[in-house]
């Protein structure tokens, strides 16, 4: 009976995180629900020195990673240190500073694990992008919902994979989109930031329209 | 008459016959020297009208034009034979010579060393000579193209660095963008964003450019990054106190400036600027930022709720979806081609209006 119940536990979780990560990637993309690091995607996509995965990998494993120490930020850091702050300072004025400290942590343990890729000018190109990656809005902002959002642990970690994926996938589309925009059929005043942002603009709509509603804030 | 000075006589003959040669310089007839220079002005015509082209970039200025020969200087090479005090006259009169006609008169004269009593007066044509006195109302020709050359990259250089309206760091570089095309959806999300990002942009730059320059420059992403989230502690608290527990509105994007591209762009360049410099590029950025957040802010009020600042200006929504995030992005869309739109048209014709002005002086 203890087994079953624990087999269930286990795919119930198993269910909950696919469940996460799928509606980080899709439902609540970071780049299309919530505008999240589109600063950065739009010049990633104009930038064809940057591979699209030499950067989003890092951005992948650095979510993934900040995740966990974001969900102990909030649930064990916050808690204890709200007593002993003064009145004066609100523990929300330290949460960018706390999540941050979590970004760059798990930026320098990425930065340990991006040495195991066997092919040297990978290694080294994810590296380079590896501060930009560590300070995308989408991170910080990852983070931010989880801990608003009361996540579990669990639920923190596969929405951060989702996120990572699902701006990985933003890319690509965005990327697709802007190549078949550089038509002569685009008028010139539209050319360049102006038709990337109605492109996002009309796929981001696509969503809500899916969805129905917006996502929180 | 003696023979000796019989001799003497016939040198100094040969002497004045090869003066003579000399002062003429027959291989430079003037044909061939005016030719000379028509060439070397349409080269740098051409050059300053490539320049022109290539605006916006930050080419190197075209070399100095070749100055309008005076009518006399023909005349001062055609005469034979003048005295000292004319020929002085004459070379006070000539123009600064480019190095175009300097190199076509050295590769066009004679080797042969002039005579040593008429040298004075037959380099006239020569430019080291004609440089110590040149006609002062020549010289604003020769800094003419120069001067075309400043006002060009210096309209270049404002229209780089005026990032309130021509190169705004929203609508024309596309940074800050999470802020202003999620949480700027009415005038006072846009208000506590612009106070927000007035304060944090500024100061995020000047406190990170001056530990820069401590650390040697070193660990730029790490000092931005930190800078930020030190600077938004006092954001944070000057805000609540200005909006109270209206600032929860914004959600995530009041704390998520802290990584703003906006706000941390610079981390991403490798030179490492003045305080005084970041403080004043601060300011100029925030300006543009808060303008781009609030004209975004207010048209979507306006658009998704018929009303600015709670007031009631419209009968009803014109666009609903202007309030979403989709919404923010064609609205971000439509109003940077706007303003792409006029600032070209600008630039444009502010270019056109330096080159007209300086041409005409030209002539």
């Amino acid at each position: 009976m203890a087994n079953v119940s624990a087999e269930l536990t286990v795919a119930q979780a198993v269910a909950q995180f696919v469940s996460y990560a799928v509606v980080a990637v899709l439902a609540e993309n970071v780049i299309f629900s919530r505008a999240l690091g589109v600063s950065r995607l739009l010049k990633l996509v104009d930038d064809p020195r940057t591979s699209t995965w030499q950067y989003c990998l890092p951005i992948i494993l650095v979510q993934l990673l900040s995740a966990p120490l974001a969900w102990a930020a909030h649930n064990l850091f916050f808690p204890w240190l709200r007593p002993q702050l003064p009145d004066w300072l609100p523990i929300a004025s330290l949460r960018p500073l706390v999540y941050i400290t979590c970004a760059l942590f798990a930026a320098g343990v990425v930065w340990l694990l991006l040495g195991l890729i066997p092919s040297r000018s990978w290694r080294t190109a994810c590296r380079t992008q590896l501060p930009l990656a560590a300070t995308n809005s989408s991170v910080l902002g990852t983070l931010l919902i989880c801990a608003n959002q009361n996540y579990t642990m669990l639920q923190s970690v596969a929405f951060g994979l989702g996120s990572g994926v699902g701006y990985l996938v933003a890319v690509f589309i965005v990327d697709e989109g802007r190549r078949r925009l550089r038509s002569k059929d685009v008028p010139s005043i539209f050319q360049g930031l102006p038709a990337s942002l109605i492109y996002i603009g009309i796929l981001s709509l696509a969503i809500y329209g899916l969805l129905g509603h917006a996502v929180t804030m | 008459m003696p023979p000796t000075n019989r001799k003497n006589r016939a040198v100094e003959r040969k002497k004045e016959e090869q003066g003579d040669k000399t002062v003429i310089i027959p291989q430079i007839t003037p044909e061939i020297l005016e030719q000379r220079r028509r060439d070397a002005a349409n080269e740098a015509r051409r050059r300053a009208a490539e320049q022109l082209q290539a605006a916006g970039r930050n080419a190197p200025p075209p070399p100095p034009p070749a100055p309008k020969p005076p009518a006399n200087t023909s005349k001062t090479i055609r005469i034979p034979r003048i005295n000292r005090k004319t020929a002085d006259t004459r070379t006070v009169q000539m123009p600064p010579v480019t190095p175009e006609q300097t190199a076509a008169r050295q590769t066009a004269a004679p080797p042969a060393p002039p005579p040593a009593q008429q040298t004075a007066p037959h380099t006239a044509p020569q430019p080291k000579p004609a440089a110590p006195a040149p006609a002062p109302a020549k010289k604003p020709e020769g800094s003419h193209r120069r001067t075309l050359a400043e006002a060009q990259s210096e309209l270049d250089a404002h229209v780089t660095h005026e990032h309130i309206a021509l190169n705004n760091p929203v609508m024309v570089r596309g940074l800050g963008l999470a802020a202003v095309v999620a949480a700027a959806t009415d005038g006072d999300n846009a208000l506590m964003l612009s106070v927000a990002v007035l304060m944090l942009l500024t100061f995020t730059r000047v406190l990170a450019v001056a530990v820069c320059h401590l650390t040697g420059n070193r660990f730029r992403p790490v000092i931005y990054c930190y800078a930020a989230a030190l600077c938004y502690i006092p954001t944070y608290l000057v805000a609540y106190n200005l909006f109270g527990n209206d600032l929860a509105v914004l959600g995530i994007y009041l704390p998520l400036l802290v990584v703003d591209p906006a706000v941390l762009k610079r981390m991403e360049f490798d030179e490492l600027e003045s305080v005084r410099h970041a403080f004043r590029l601060g300011i100029n950025n925030s300006l543009g930022v808060c303008l781009a957040t609030m004209l975004v802010g207010c048209l979507r009020e306006l658009l998704a709720a018929g009303t600015l600042f709670d007031r009631k200006i419209l009968a009803r929504a014109l666009l609903p979806v202007a309030g979403q995030v989709s919404g923010g992005f064609l609205i971000v869309g439509l109003l940077a081609a706007v303003w792409l739109a006029v600032r070209g048209m600008y630039v444009e014709y502010k270019k056109e209006e330096v080159s007209r002005l300086y041409g005409k002086r030209k002539r």
